[in-house]
């Protein structure tokens, strides 16, 4: 079976459409967007970017304040993390204190995936006291 | 998600009827199915809840016979942990 993410795969949209930021996802999110769609949007352009220039335009400008510091952290882990998968330089923006939580935040509000969440999320993730398993990361 | 359409869904919703071009919205039932498929953590709770109030399930085990229907043994044992605990959790 041919998926949609094959036939993209296949056929790539040219670079110049490919716009999506991490910058731009703290901003739709601090004008009342869904974070997560936002994210998820981001994710998804993301894994279309052809080469690593391209990859590190993605997540090398500072996203602006979202208003909540769980949203910031996020950013920041994605950043790292997405910079670990793809042997990037780490935006030196993702290691400033506000991009560090003081409480741990469980992405999922279910208590019964708190286990699985501390087990599985991404190293980026934990040190900045944010909990979501490595494989809520995919898209397909 | 759409890395996942199982093929026909007889209960889709035509949303775009042109000639030489069809579109189908994907049924609850198809959704839930694929929600149950993908099944993660942080992501898909909320749609799964949506879903299945929609449909008028309650329970776990209706949630899991739906996603059944369409994946059969596909649906593995961190899917079922993760629908229990969505409908434990409530």
């Amino acid at each position: 079976m041919t998926t949609r993410s094959d036939w993209l795969a296949e056929h790539p949209p040219a670079a110049k459409r490919l716009t999506a930021t991490l910058a731009g996802v703290a901003r739709r999110a601090r004008e009342g967007e869904d974070f997560r769609y936002a994210v998820r949007e981001f994710i998804d352009e993301f894994g279309l970017r052809p080469d690593d220039r391209s990859r590190a335009e993605a997540i090398s400008d500072p996203p602006p304040p979202t208003g909540d510091p769980r949203y910031d952290a996020y950013l920041g882990a994605l950043a790292e993390h997405l910079a670990v998968v793809h042997d990037l330089k780490r935006p030196g923006w993702s290691l400033e204190p506000d991009r560090f939580l003081d409480r741990f935040w469980f992405v999922s509000e279910v208590p019964g995936f708190r286990a699985v969440s501390i087990a599985q999320a991404p190293a980026a993730f934990r040190r900045r006291g944010v909990f979501i398993p490595e494989r809520s990361l995919h898209r397909v | 998600m759409k890395g996942f359409l199982a093929g026909h869904d007889p209960e889709a919703t035509p949303v775009l009827d042109l000639p030489g071009l069809r579109c189908l919205a994907a049924s609850p039932r198809a959704l839930l199915a694929l929600k149950v498929l993908a099944h993660r953590v942080g992501e898909d709770e909320g749609d799964v809840r949506l879903l299945a109030a929609a449909l008028g399930l309650d329970s776990a085990d209706q949630v899991l016979a739906v996603a059944e229907e369409t994946f059969g043994d596909q649906i593995d044992a961190a899917a079922r942990f993760f629908i229990e605990e969505i409908f434990n959790s409530e």
